[in-house]
C-alpha cells in the first residue's frame, strides 16, 4: 500500500483506463468550444486516453455547468467551466458556484474591448467618454445577454469612468456575432465583446477598437491601448477553465495536472490558439481556484451594485 | 485553383459528401454536428482541403434530410419538414427514385443558382445583409410564420393552431433577452428549453411508430421497385420536370438566397416561404403533379440558401450559423482575413470556394443522391413492421445525440404522443416545428428592437427594409386568404 502511494506516477498512469467525456456548456463553433476541442486534441496524447468533447447547451450555460457538477467524481467526466459560473448564481438563476467544481487549469482569458463602427465619430477612448458625459443614455452597448460577461464589462467600464450604469444602457443579444451585426447595421453604438471575437471585422475594416480591458496590451494587438493607459483601473475577460466535479480524488487530480501542463506546451496547440486570437492564461490547481474565487467576489459586487 | 483539383481536394470532397449523407439521413444527426465533429481535424488541415470537406458535408446533409421523409415520414432537417407529406406521397406513388430524384436534382439546381448569385453579387447581397438589424430579422421571422400557415395542404386554421402550439413550446426555458426562467417547474433540464430537433424526431418519427402500432395497416407502395430504369427515374424525369418548371425553380432559388443569410434559420424559412407560394398557386387538390412542384420549390430554395449563408461570413466576417462560424474559425487560424479584402487579396481561395460549391452540387448531389435513393428503395421493400423497432431505436439515439441528454429522450416520447393526438384531429405537425424554430428568433428580435428604441413601436415600420418586409408579410397573408376563399367556394 505504502509503495503504491509513493509511486504517484504509476497511479497516474493507472487512472485513465477508459475515454474521458468533456462537457462544453456552449454550442459548437464558439470560443469555449473551439478552445476545448483544441486542448482536448492535444491533451489526449498526454493522457493516453481519448477525450471526447460533448456540447450540453441551453439555459444560459446552466445545463452544461450542472452536468459537470453532478457527474461522478471519478475523473471520467470533466468539462469547461466558464466565467458565467461567477455570474449566474448572483442573479438567482442557479445555486451553482465555483465551489461545486475541482479546478484543474485555466486555459484562456479573453479580455473585453470597446469596439465601435469604423465610421463612428470617435477615434479614441477620450472622445467616446466625452460623448457619454455630454449626453448620458444616448449611446447603447451590446455583446451578450443581460448580466452576461460583456454586460459586466460595460458596468465595470462605466464605474471606472465615474459614470452611472445608465450612461450607456445595455441591449441584450444572443452573443457577440448578433451584437456585431447590430453594430454594423447601426442598431447599437458600442460592442464590449472580447477583442478576439471582433478581430475578423476589425481586420476587414468594418469596426475599430478604442481600448482593451486588460492589464497590459495584448501581444497580438499591440496597437490597441488598455483602459489603464487612460487612468481607468478596470480589466475583465471571458475565461475558460477545465474543471471536474467537486472532490476529485487526489491521484486523479495529480494525473490531470501533470498531463495538462504537458499538453499546453504542445507547439501545434500553441499555434492554433495563437491564430484563433485567443489570449492564453495558464493557472493550474490551487492558483486556478484562487482566481475563480476572486472573480466570483469582484463580479458579484459589481452585479449587486447594478441591480 | 490547381490545388483544389489535386487528389487531396477531390478526396476531401468525396469523403465529406459521404459523411454528410450519413449524418443528414439519420434524424438527430445534423449538418452542424457533422461539421463540429470535424473541427479538431479541420484546424490542423490545409484550408484548401478543410473547406471543400465542410462545403461537401453541409450541401449533401441538407439534401439527405429528405431521405427520411421519403422512407418513413421522418424529416432529417426542419427545412425538409416543409414538404414532408408531399415527398412521402410521391415516393409512395411513383417510387423513391423519382421522389428523391426531384429532391436531389432540385437541390443541385437550386445550389447552382445560389452559387452563381454568390459569385456575381456577393458584395451587393452583402451590403444588403449589412443593413439587417433586429427590426428586419423580426419581420423575416414573422414572414416565415405567415408562410407556414398557408404552406400546409389542409385547413389554414388548423395549421395556425399547430403554429401557435409550436410558439408556446418555444417559450419554455430561460427567456433569451432578460434571462427570466419560464415554465421550468424547477427542472434544470427544462430551464434549457425544448430542442426543436428533439421535438421533430418525436413529432414525426415516434408518432409514426405509434400510428402503426395503433392502426396496424401496411402502406402500399404502388410503383414498381425495380432497379432497372432507376437511373431514368432518378435523373432524367426530374430533370425534365425542372426544365418544364424552370421559372418556379429560379424563383424559389432566388428567394432562398435572399432569406438565406438570416442567422440560424435561413434555409428553413426559404423552404417554407417557397412551399407556401406553391401551395397558393395550386388550383385544386387533385391536380396532377402538384406534389412534384411543391417538393421542387422547397428543395431548390433550401439548397440555394446554403450558399447564401456564406455571404455575410465571407464579405463581412460575420458568421450566419454554426457551420460558417466554424469556417471563419478555420480562416482566422490560417491567417486569412474575411471581409472586403478577401475579395481583393485572396481571389484564388475565393474561386476555389466557388468551384467547390459548384462541384458539390453538380457531382456530389447526383452521386450520393442516387446511392441514398437505392438505400431508400431497399428500405421501402422491407415490411414496415420490421422497420418499426429500427425506427424506434433511431429516434432514441437521435434524441439523445442532440444534447447527450436522457431527458431529451423523454421529451421526444412526449412529443410523439402529442403528435399522435394532433393527427387524430387533423392538425399538421410540421407547423409545430416551424413555430419552435422561429419563435425564439421572433421573440428575441422583438425584445431587442423594443429595448433599443425604448419601446417606441413605430420604429418597427420606420426603416425602409423593415417596412418592405412587413408589406411582404401582409401580402402573403392577403394572397393566402384569397386563395383559400377561392378554393373553398369552388369546392362548395
Amino acid at each position: 500500500m505504502a509503495v503504491a502511494c509513493t509511486e504517484a506516477g504509476e497511479q497516474g498512469k493507472a487512472y485513465p483506463t477508459k475515454p474521458i467525456s468533456f462537457i462544453v456548456p456552449w454550442s459548437a463553433g464558439g470560443m469555449t468550444d473551439m478552445s476545448s476541442r483544441m486542448a482536448s486534441a492535444v491533451w489526449q496524447k498526454a493522457l493516453g486516453q481519448s477525450v471526447n468533447v460533448v456540447n450540453r447547451t441551453g439555459g444560459g450555460g446552466v445545463v452544461g455547468h450542472l452536468a459537470i457538477a453532478q457527474a461522478r467524481s471519478d475523473g471520467y467526466t470533466l468539462g469547461a467551466v466558464t466565467v458565467d459560473i461567477t455570474l449566474l448564481h448572483h442573479t438567482g438563476i442557479t445555486d451553482l458556484t465555483y465551489e461545486n467544481y475541482t479546478p484543474i487549469a485555466l486555459l484562456v482569458n479573453n479580455p473585453a474591448a470597446i469596439t465601435v463602427r469604423a465610421d463612428a465619430p470617435w477615434d479614441s477612448l477620450p472622445d467616446l467618454l466625452a460623448e457619454l458625459r455630454q449626453s448620458p443614455g444616448k449611446l447603447q452597448a451590446s455583446g451578450t445577454a443581460k448580466n452576461g460577461i460583456w454586460d459586466l464589462a460595460r458596468m465595470g467600464f462605466l464605474k471606472a469612468a465615474g459614470m452611472e450604469p445608465s450612461a450607456m444602457p445595455w441591449v441584450p443579444s444572443q452573443g457577440a456575432a448578433p451584437a456585431l451585426q447590430e453594430l454594423i447595421a447601426g442598431g447599437v453604438d458600442v460592442v464590449t465583446a472580447a477583442l478576439s471575437e471582433v478581430d475578423a471585422l476589425r481586420q476587414a475594416g468594418q469596426v475599430k477598437t478604442l481600448a482593451v480591458m486588460s492589464e497590459e496590451r495584448l501581444p497580438e494587438f499591440p496597437d490597441v491601448p488598455t483602459l489603464k493607459e487612460y487612468g481607468m483601473d478596470w480589466s475583465v475577460g471571458g475565461w475558460v477553465a477545465i474543471c471536474g466535479p467537486a472532490d476529485l480524488p487526489a491521484d486523479v487530480q495529480a494525473s490531470l495536472d501533470s498531463t495538462i501542463r504537458v499538453a499546453v506546451q504542445d507547439s501545434e496547440y500553441l499555434t492554433a490558439m495563437k491564430n484563433s486570437g485567443a489570449t492564453m492564461q495558464f493557472l493550474a490547481g490551487a492558483e486556478c481556484k484562487a482566481f475563480m474565487a476572486k472573480q466570483d467576489q469582484v463580479n458579484g459586487e459589481l452585479l449587486k451594485a447594478n441591480e | 485553383m490547381s490545388v483544389l483539383l489535386s487528389w487531396e481536394g477531390i478526396l476531401a470532397l468525396l469523403l465529406g459528401g459521404f459523411y454528410g449523407a450519413v449524418f443528414g439521413a439519420i434524424p438527430g444527426l445534423t449538418a452542424t454536428l457533422a461539421v463540429a465533429l470535424f473541427i479538431p481535424v479541420a484546424f490542423f488541415l490545409d484550408p484548401i482541403i478543410a473547406l471543400p470537406a465542410i462545403i461537401a458535408i453541409s450541401s449533401v446533409a441538407i439534401y439527405a434530410g429528405d431521405v427520411g421523409s421519403a422512407v418513413a415520414r421522418i424529416p432529417g432537417t426542419p427545412a425538409s419538414a416543409a414538404y414532408l407529406s408531399e415527398l412521402h406521397r410521391v415516393a409512395r406513388k411513383k417510387g423513391p427514385f423519382y421522389g428523391l430524384g426531384i429532391s436531389a436534382m432540385g437541390s443541385a439546381v437550386g445550389g447552382i443558382i445560389g452559387t452563381v448569385l454568390l459569385i456575381f453579387s456577393a458584395t451587393t447581397i452583402a451590403s444588403l445583409a449589412r443593413q439587417f438589424s433586429s427590426f428586419e430579422y423580426f419581420w423575416i421571422a414573422v414572414l416565415g410564420l405567415a408562410a407556414g400557415i398557408f404552406a400546409s395542404g389542409g385547413a389554414p386554421i388548423k395549421a395556425f393552431v399547430s403554429l401557435l402550439l409550436g410558439l408556446l413550446l418555444s417559450t419554455v426555458g430561460i427567456d433569451p433577452t432578460l434571462g427570466h426562467p419560464r415554465f421550468h417547474f424547477g427542472s434544470p433540464d427544462l430551464l434549457g428549453g425544448l430542442n426543436y430537433i428533439v421535438a421533430m424526431i418525436g413529432l414525426f418519427g415516434f408518432s409514426e411508430v405509434l400510428e402503426h402500432l395503433f392502426n396496424n395497416k401496411e402502406e402500399k407502395y404502388e410503383a414498381p421497385q425495380k432497379v432497372e430504369g432507376a437511373a431514368g427515374q432518378f435523373y432524367f424525369q426530374p430533370l425534365l420536370l425542372i426544365v418544364r418548371e424552370k421559372w418556379l425553380v429560379i424563383r424559389s432559388s432566388i428567394l432562398g438566397v435572399f432569406v438565406g443569410f438570416l442567422p440560424g434559420a435561413g434555409a428553413d424559412i426559404g423552404a417554407w416561404v417557397s412551399t407556401s407560394f406553391q401551395q397558393m398557386r395550386k388550383k385544386g387538390e387533385e391536380e396532377e403533379g402538384e406534389d412534384d412542384r411543391i417538393i421542387l420549390a422547397g428543395t431548390s430554395s433550401n439548397n440555394s440558401a446554403v450558399a447564401s449563408a456564406w455571404i455575410p461570413a465571407l464579405s463581412l466576417g460575420l458568421p450566419g450559423d454554426t457551420v460558417t462560424a466554424i469556417v471563419l474559425g478555420v480562416f482566422l487560424m490560417k491567417g486569412i482575413t474575411p471581409g472586403p479584402l478577401l475579395f481583393e487579396q485572396q481571389p484564388d481561395l475565393l474561386w476555389s470556394l466557388y468551384l467547390t460549391f459548384l462541384l458539390a452540387n453538380l457531382v456530389l448531389l447526383p452521386f450520393y443522391g442516387f446511392l441514398t435513393a437505392r438505400m431508400a428503395a431497399f428500405l421501402i421493400k422491407v415490411p414496415f413492421k420490421l422497420l418499426l423497432s429500427f425506427i424506434t431505436g433511431l429516434c432514441i439515439v437521435g434524441a439523445f445525440a442532440i444534447n447527450n441528454s436522457v431527458f431529451d429522450v423523454w421529451i421526444m416520447v412526449g412529443m410523439g404522443v402529442m403528435a399522435f393526438l394532433l393527427r387524430r384531429g387533423g392538425f399538421p405537425l410540421a407547423q409545430v416545428v416551424l413555430g419552435m424554430v422561429l419563435g425564439p428568433i421572433m421573440e428575441q428580435n422583438f425584445m431587442v428592437s423594443a429595448i433599443k428604441s425604448k419601446w417606441d413601436l413605430m420604429s418597427f415600420f420606420e426603416r425602409p427594409l423593415a417596412l418592405g418586409l412587413m408589406v411582404a408579410t401582409i401580402l402573403i397573408i392577403f394572397l393566402g386568404m384569397r386563395y383559400r376563399k377561392g378554393f373553398q367556394s369552388a369546392k362548395s
